[in-house]
């Protein structure tokens, strides 16, 4: 119960995560057949992952307004536009999306933060609730389940999100420290934001051909947020930089020779997802006083690393050589950046 | 067909066209957000600055006084 308590505010948002990700996949798999999917999806993620930073600096420096009723109220209003038989109104409606899903990542960011006593997991916990969304979106979406049926999770969210308000508002952060001093912050800044986006990259050339099932694409999305969660369990037992070495380094193998056995994948993937909330305690570590900022960083970069996935698909072998070599180089600077 | 080869090559067009401006608004808006987030963090940087040079100016005040009271002692 102490232990429930302890990350209440984290499981709130966990709660949120997974419903903002059930309504944003629902909407883009509706029209997902389109030849405009693409587009759909890049305009989304653009407007989902590059200005959070902008937003979380705004909302902390404006601390009265209802962030997340605004949040949840753009995603409300983005389901009736992208649900509307005008055509025209779909991609104003993913943009309206886009923005409404930063706001609440960025309220998730910031509550969790101020009640982490220095701890990353309440985050990781924050962060491995989108994986959740993701599959009951996905799959609702490739169903065509009535579109009305968002409600529930865009109510959830609103409930969810108020009943952790007071986090968002609080003002003072707990402080974080895992990175060298040695180095300038300019340097574990743009390290961080380096290893978010090629791991955001990898994310998308990990062979997975295995994965043609619906329950095969369930496993995959809950265990890569088991691991991004239990990442932040390990980051606060055992410490950044054993974390990040171990999990990188162990997800090789696995990663390349996982192609078509699932279970050799699903540990590599299990691996890989560790390092998510490491690289978001680094920025912390250096932008003290704004974790909307910090949250920012990261997901800007995640955007950064799935451009590439729009414009250029490589064959196997190269993905492999890739993931090999930009995984040794992650590893190489998170060791050396990380405080051991 | 000559018609409808000109039809496809108007509509080519239109698609490159809007697929241009809308690239071209994506750089600007992108660059526009990525300005005012790399202004944000320096301003950050700058105020954890300050605060750790506060820190050790304060740190040294109370230093001397400490020294000074042991002296009078």
């Amino acid at each position: 119960m102490k232990k429930f308590r302890d990350n209440k505010t984290g499981i709130e948002y966990f709660i949120v995560h997974a419903c903002v990700e059930t309504i944003c996949f629902y909407l883009l798999r509706l029209h997902y057949p389109l030849l405009l999917a693409g587009t759909i999806a890049f305009t989304y993620d653009f407007f989902a992952f590059l200005p959070q930073g902008i937003i979380g600096k705004f909302i902390e420096s404006h601390k009265k307004l209802p962030y997340e009723t605004i949040g949840n109220l753009l995603m409300l209003g983005a389901i009736f536009l992208v649900a509307s038989p005008v055509h025209a109104l779909h991609i104003t409606g993913y943009v309206v999306l886009g923005i409404g899903n930063a706001i609440m990542h960025e309220c998730g960011a910031i509550a969790t933060v101020t009640e982490s006593r220095g701890k990353i997991f309440q985050s990781a916990l924050f962060v491995s609730g989108g994986g959740v969304g993701i599959v009951i979106g996905q799959t609702m979406g490739i169903a065509q389940a009535p579109w009305q049926w968002l409600i529930i999770p865009a109510v959830l969210s609103e409930v969810c999100a108020l009943a952790a308000r007071k986090s968002v508002r609080k003002g003072t952060y707990p402080t974080f420290d895992v990175v060298e001093k040695k180095f300038s912050p300019w340097t574990i800044l743009l390290v961080a934001f380096l290893v978010t986006a090629v791991r955001s990259y990898l994310g998308y050339a990990i062979p997975i051909s295995w994965n043609k099932e619906l329950w095969q694409t369930i496993l995959l999305f809950g265990i890569m947020g088991l691991g991004k969660a239990l990442g932040g369990y390990f980051v606060d037992r055992i410490g950044a930089w054993k974390t990040a070495v171990f999990s990188t380094l162990a997800a090789i193998p696995f990663l390349i020779f996982g192609d078509k056995i699932m279970v050799v994948s699903v540990i590599g993937v299990f691996f890989f997802s560790m390092t998510m909330s490491i690289t978001f305690a680094m920025c912390l570590s250096i932008l003290k006083s704004s974790p909307g900022l910090a949250f920012g960083v990261t997901t800007a970069a995640l955007f950064i690393g799935l451009v590439p996935a729009f414009f250029v698909r490589f064959g196997l072998l190269t993905n492999a050589i890739l993931i090999v070599i930009l995984s040794i180089a992650c590893c190489v600077l998170l060791s050396k950046t990380l405080k051991k | 067909m000559v018609e409808y080869a000109l039809l496809d090559a108007g509509m080519g067009g239109l698609v490159v066209i809007l697929g241009g401006v809308a690239i071209v608004v994506f750089v600007i808006l992108a660059a526009i957000i990525l300005r005012f987030s790399i202004r944000a963090i320096k301003r950050e940087l700058k105020k954890e600055t300050e605060a750790e040079q506060l820190d050790t100016q304060v740190a040294k005040e109370e230093d001397i006084k400490a020294e000074q009271t042991d002296e009078e002692v």
